[in-house]
């Protein structure tokens, strides 16, 4: 992604926050009510040693950790399933119904039984995350052709073969669509397990914020947050260009191997 | 345009237990059938060791079924196909190499990974893979392209690899169906002096499914003529050898009074077979 890729999508943010500003200051809107930019970046900063720096620590490592669990429970799900027709067909359907279950029900009773600590949160998140690898996985696993594999049985290629040499890297482009995907949902499920019972990380300062009108404190955890989200983000699609460069652009590079 | 080759065929281990003892590929009676349709009805083969047989017939015809069948890739509904003394179908995928007319390349992969896969399957590291290749990739005039993507490759460039690959397979039944199909007409005449002076190098059973009824009198010593669906064997033509290599001798092959009668034979049947 290069700086002039990105031009469009930092003048749009840049208007946007303009008039936010604008807008709050002409109108007088009360603080608490609606905080201008410019008192979020304050708060930003004064609470940064208090309370944020702490609470970013603590949220960074449910949705890394929660991340990281769910590609693995994901990747492993989803090649599981695509070997196996009898699982595929024992556990598919469980594992929508899974995805039709509310978090917002689901983490507080993940709260009673595992208490304050960072296992309900990493559950929750790895709970919303692994759904779209799984199904990326899955996806891009079936949808491999079926003239490559009939190849590969001709060139001397067993199973395991087959599934590490074409299978695996042809389904790369689809189970990356769901990482993607899932690094966009992480945040939401530390958010959801902080709220329902934490003693630090962002979702707990903006709970406690909310009723104490500290809505700069709110918003300054919002811009936290979605800072690691678009770092995640970013991650994923940075590994995504390493590992899979002759999907987005065969032709652009020279001679790479 | 291709350089011929003057060293040994050894690129590849040759103490091979698979090799042929005698007769080839043998179809009796062999018919498969797709839900309601009859792909393929009742073919008699008989393609003798170190034998080319051409197959052309009408699209549709099951000629790809057909190799799909004797490559062990799938079963007949009904007779018996026989590779070098292998009936069962994994004993026949042992046997066959196959090369669709789709390169099926591996776009991640370079043109070297591309060809050593065969030798990666069989559990050779990739940098034993890559020794035992490179010769080949030298022989096929590949060597320059050696790091470059299939993406980055002409249509002709891809169909040499792709063969690269089946012939790295080390197997003595080469099944090609319609490998040139694809190219233009200048590049399809190109590997075809191209693959003939390969197999008259390094002698395999070759069966060649194509719709160019000159290709299959330009590579094979035997054409067949299948018929529309169900596919039969309908018509068996003997193609004398002729000498020579490159675009000159193809040429004046084609003028050849001979050639043009046998190319109107098959065109003949091919047309009845209809």
């Amino acid at each position: 992604m290069t700086a002039t890729r990105l031009w469009p999508s930092i003048l749009v943010g840049a208007v946007l926050l303009g008039t936010w500003e604008f807008v709050t200051r002409v109108l007088h809107v009360e603080e608490y009510i609606l905080p201008a930019p410019d008192q979020v970046a304050t708060t930003l900063v004064d609470r940064w040693d208090s309370t944020l720096r702490s609470a970013t620590w603590v949220t960074l490592t449910e949705i890394v950790l929660g991340f990281a669990l769910s590609v693995a429970a994901g990747l492993a799900l989803g090649c599981a399933l695509h070997f196996s027709a009898a699982a595929r067909r024992a556990l598919y359907p469980l594992l929508i119904g899974s995805q039709t279950i509310p978090i917002v029900v689901l983490a507080p009773i993940l709260a009673i039984i595992f208490g304050y600590s960072i296992t309900p949160k990493l559950i929750l998140v790895a709970l919303i995350c692994f759904f779209p690898v799984v199904v990326g996985t899955l996806d891009g696993l079936a949808s491999v052709d079926p003239e490559l594999v009939r190849m590969m049985r001709t060139l001397h290629g067993r199973r395991v073969a087959i599934f590490t040499r074409v299978e695996f890297p042809a389904a790369l482009p689809s189970v990356f669509t769901g990482l993607r995907l899932a690094a966009a949902y992480a945040a939401t499920g530390a958010v959801f397990g902080e709220y329902s019972g934490a003693s630090d990380g962002l979702g707990h300062v903006m709970r406690q914020g909310v009723p104490q009108l500290q809505s700069a404190l709110v918003f300054a955890a919002i811009v936290l947050l979605t800072a690691m989200s678009v770092a995640l983000f970013a991650l994923v699609h940075g590994a995504e260009r390493l590992l899979v460069p002759w999907h987005r652009n065969p032709t652009r590079e020279g001679n790479t191997r | 345009m291709f350089a011929r080759r003057s060293s040994p065929p050894t690129a590849l281990s040759s103490s091979d237990p698979l090799q042929p003892v005698g007769t080839g590929v043998e179809l009796r009676g062999v018919a498969k059938r797709f839900g309601q349709t009859d792909a393929v009805a009742g073919a008699d083969l008989t393609i003798p060791a170190h034998s080319r047989l051409g197959i052309v017939g009408p699209s549709g015809c099951g000629k790809s079924t057909l190799l799909s069948m004797i490559c062990g890739l799938t079963d007949p509904d009904a007779g018996t196909v026989d590779v070098l003394g292998a009936a069962d179908a994994p004993g026949r995928l042992a046997r066959c190499a196959w090369m669709p007319q789709r390169d099926l390349l591996l776009p991640w992969r370079g043109v070297l990974a591309n060809a050593r896969i065969p030798l990666e399957n069989q559990g050779l590291s990739r940098r034993e893979a890559s020794r035992r290749v490179q010769p080949l990739l030298d022989r096929f005039g590949l060597a320059e392209f050696a790091d470059h993507r299939p993406a980055q490759l002409s249509g002709g460039l891809r169909q040499r690899v792709s063969f690269l690959r089946t012939v790295a397979a080390d197997k003595p039944v080469l099944l090609l169906d319609e490998p040139f199909g694809a190219l233009d007409s200048i590049t399809r005449a190109d590997l075809q002096d191209w693959l003939r002076a390969m197999l008259a190098d390094e002698p395999r059973t070759v069966v060649l499914v194509t719709h160019d009824v000159e290709e299959a009198l330009l590579l094979c010593d035997r054409v067949v003529v299948m018929s529309a669906r169900p596919g039969r064997i309908v018509a068996s033509v003997d193609v004398p050898p002729y000498a020579g290599t490159g675009a000159a001798a193809r040429r004046a092959r084609l003028a050849d009074p001979d050639f043009v009668a046998l190319r109107d034979t098959v065109l003949a049947h091919l047309e009845s077979a209809r």
